[in-house]
């Protein structure tokens, strides 16, 4: 490195993150990651997806891993599925729920992870609810042990991206042709980001983001989404709507004013989905607050694809945490 | 204490002051002359400051050394060797410290430690308000006949408006000058980046523009109103440039300062949770660097400070918006001056003036010029290059995003009333 050039910083998530196009050292952002690496994800998970339906739902890819699931914040989905797909891959698999207030008093992070790098883990999945705590970790962590990140405060949640491009590929084959808009709280939310750089890297044309001024990030653009505050005129002719779960805090850290009127602006009616274009599916990360931003009929009606995304996110776990894996190495 | 003669020393000096190759004569302490043949010095000690320059001892406007109270980060006894490898021969001490520097007594503990250090100079901003509790106002007439040289509430905000304007009625009364810090703590939200690109697509939490400016403008509304001498802390943004050019321009006397790192880093370095890169106020958009160089060419901003805050190892092992915020730039100071220089911002009687002269006028102290009868607080410094190296920084405090950076200035010797106090070989 230059000594004088500073700016170098800037590109090291990028080489920190892959190792080569078919291999990952972790799995934190999508930001960086390259369409090619992108549509090889879902190839591969395309193929485990099949591994689901056999009678033996294993596969011994991961055999003799040991894999840990370290949660900093209450999650049932995205913990679940993970499990899933570790132990479908037959690594040995351990759930960690730590206390993110317990942590703060005594333990730092850093203690945490010794001591869990001191039980010979070989990939750790971690979702902690501050922004940036997935790269902290990964560069913290010894050299043969992967970082997957299952969320980390506002900032990516790339797993649940990977699936929900994955859900929306069984629909539409050519990513260049589709309108898709994400609906709801974009400011706080990381599915939000993660989706945005997944759909900007697949060259999808038309990316939308709708909800009411203060819950869209001023300068969103930037990142390659186009705000709307009309959640008529957003959808309009949209292949794929995303919608977003509204946190109840909001009501009452004066973002909205109440559940009724957001409902209003911004819940999926019935009515909505004559908006869609005609292929037109819709898709929640869960979990659905129905009659907050959905309406039951809408969530359980035939263009969802809710619980579709839910079983795709086992098998493009499986993929990721295959490519993620590192070889055997000597020490330790 | 002997008496010093420095030769042919190249002066920088504020404009209508002496500048140029002169010899400096020193005794008691005092600069006794220039060029002056015939003063009597007792067997001086006689410095060759030849392709040197020489300019009046750095005043810096806000440090942190973190004693007493927080010792395991900083002592003053460390962060005065950084202070002084960087020719700054006196310091404004924020009040911050544990417990709060807002009695008299907790002012004369630290000049007497300062005094036992005896590196450099300190002059101590008091709490304007009891621990800082934003309320209870000080006993801002104790504290000043103390030795407080002003007082500030440094990042704890005031609870209201009222309280506010209080504050400066009551300050006005008693002479007292306050360095505000302009937030509104409301707006920043618990912020920690700017509230921009970065902050969107890093899911940090931000800190809008207007935060600053509304509180500057409210500031300077009241300063209007209460006739308080108003040194306005850290300027980041351009939105706060404009109403502080504006109050200027209407002749109310608002003063203002820079943390140096803002006139070198924008927002777009924090790309990769870069904890280093944690400030407060946060590093802005590449438009407010601009804005802030501007500024500082044209005069707006009256100094430029070191904004030094040493933190230890464990500061840092945290993800980002955990981290405490603050960069040790301390022994950096001048030579980061001198990039300014370099880079065409500033010519380099203006770049020194911003950190000596400018200073010292709003401090009210006699200091800050090479002139007979002033205190002989000097520093001499070579244009050489070195590196920053992580295992050389003097201060304790390694948090800074120097490291591995090229400087074009090397401070040679510190002179703090006629001794010398630093000196690089």
């Amino acid at each position: 490195m230059e000594p004088n050039d500073i700016n170098l910083e800037k590109g090291e998530l990028a080489e920190n993150d892959i190792v080569s196009q078919k291999r990952l050292r972790h799995f934190l952002d999508i930001e960086y990651l390259s369409q090619p690496l992108l549509l090889d994800i879902l190839d591969l998970a395309e193929s485990f997806a099949g591994v689901s339906g056999q009678p033996v739902k294993k596969v011994p890819l991961l055999r003799g891993k040991t894999i840990v699931n370290l949660f900093f914040e209450a999650s049932t989905r995205t913990r679940t599925t993970f499990e899933l797909a570790a132990k479908r891959l037959s690594a040995d698999f351990l759930n960690i729920n730590v206390d993110f207030s317990a942590t703060k008093k005594g333990e730092t992070l850093l203690d945490t992870l010794r001591n869990l790098e001191a039980m010979h883990c070989d990939m750790f999945i971690v979702r902690h609810p501050l922004s940036g705590a997935a790269e902290f970790i990964s560069k913290n962590v010894s050299q043969n042990i992967s970082v997957i990140n299952a969320g980390d405060g506002r900032h990516a949640h790339p797993t649940q991206a990977m699936l929900d491009i994955f859900t929306i590929r069984k629909y539409f084959k050519d990513f260049k042709k589709i309108k898709v808009a994400i609906v709801g709280d974009i400011l706080h939310s990381r599915v939000a980001r993660s989706l945005i750089h997944a759909l900007r890297i697949l060259e999808v044309p038309d990316i939308r983001v709708i909800g009411p001024k203060t819950l869209l990030p001023s300068g969103i653009e930037r990142m390659g989404a186009t705000p709307y505050v009309d959640m008529d005129e957003g959808i309009k002719n949209c292949n794929v709507v995303i919608m977003l779960r509204l946190q109840n805090e909001r009501m009452d850290s004066s973002f909205i004013p109440d559940e009724n009127e957001y409902y209003n602006l911004y819940g999926f009616t019935p009515r909505r989905q004559e908006l869609l274009a005609k292929n037109g599916i819709i898709m929640h990360p869960g979990p659905v607050n129905r009659g907050v931003e959905i309406s039951s009929e809408v969530a359980d009606g035939d263009r969802s694809v809710i619980l579709q995304q839910v079983s795709n996110g086992i098998a493009v776990r499986m993929a990721i945490l295959s490519l993620s894996m590192q070889p055997q190495q000597d020490n330790k | 204490m002997s008496d010093l003669i420095i030769k042919s020393a190249n002066l920088i000096n504020p404009p209508g002051e002496i500048s140029g190759i002169h010899d400096i004569y020193i005794k008691d302490g005092k600069i006794c002359g220039i060029d002056e043949d015939n003063v009597k010095l007792n067997s001086p000690i006689i410095i060759d400051a030849q392709d040197c320059y020489v300019t009046p001892g750095l005043i810096d406007l806000s440090v942190r050394f973190r004693e007493p109270g927080l010792e395991k980060e900083a002592t003053i006894s460390s962060e005065s060797k950084a202070a002084v490898a960087s020719g700054i021969t006196t310091v404004c001490y924020m009040p911050d410290t544990q417990p709060v520097i807002d009695t008299p007594a907790q002012i004369k503990l630290v000049q007497e430690i300062f005094k036992n250090v005896d590196l450099c100079d300190v002059k101590v901003l008091a709490a304007l308000t009891r621990e800082l509790d934003g309320e209870r106002l000080s006993s801002m007439s104790e504290l000043k006949h103390a030795g407080a040289i002003a007082l500030t509430n440094c990042f704890s905000p005031i609870k209201n408006s009222l309280v506010l304007r209080r504050i400066m009625e009551y300050a006005s009364g008693q002479d007292i000058t306050i360095f505000y810090q302009p937030l509104n703590y409301h707006l920043a939200n618990g912020g920690c980046v700017h509230e921009g690109e970065i902050a969107n697509k890093l899911g940090l939490p931000g800190i809008p523009s207007a935060a600053e400016s509304a509180a500057v403008a409210e500031a300077i509304s009241l300063c209007k109103l209460t006739g308080v001498k108003l040194h306005l802390c850290r300027i980041s943004c351009a939105e706060s440039l404009t109403l502080i050019k504006n109050a200027q321009s209407q002749g109310i006397e608002v003063t203002s300062d820079v943390a140096i790192h803002q006139l070198f880093f924008d927002e777009s370095f924090i790309n990769n949770f870069n904890s280093n890169y944690h400030v407060t106020p946060p590093f802005r958009t590449n438009e407010d660097l601009i804005s802030l160089r501007e500024a500082i060419s044209l005069g707006y901003i009256t100094a430029i400070c070191s904004d030094h805050q040493p933190h230890n190892e464990d500061a840092r092992q945290a993800p980002f918006s955990s981290t405490l915020p603050g960069i040790s730039s301390i022994e950096i100071l001048l030579p980061l001056i001198l990039d300014l220089v370099d880079e065409g911002v500033l010519d380099m009687q203006k770049a020194i003036e911003k950190v000596t002269r400018n200073p010292a006028l709003l401090l009210n102290i006699d200091s800050g010029v090479i002139k007979k009868d002033f205190p002989a607080d000097l520093c001499i410094f070579k244009r050489e290059e070195w590196i920053l190296e992580e295992n050389r920084i003097q201060s304790a405090g390694r948090n800074t995003p120097f490291i591995g950076k090229k400087f074009s200035t090397k401070v040679k010797k510190t002179i703090r009333k006629g001794r010398v106090v630093y000196e690089n070989k």
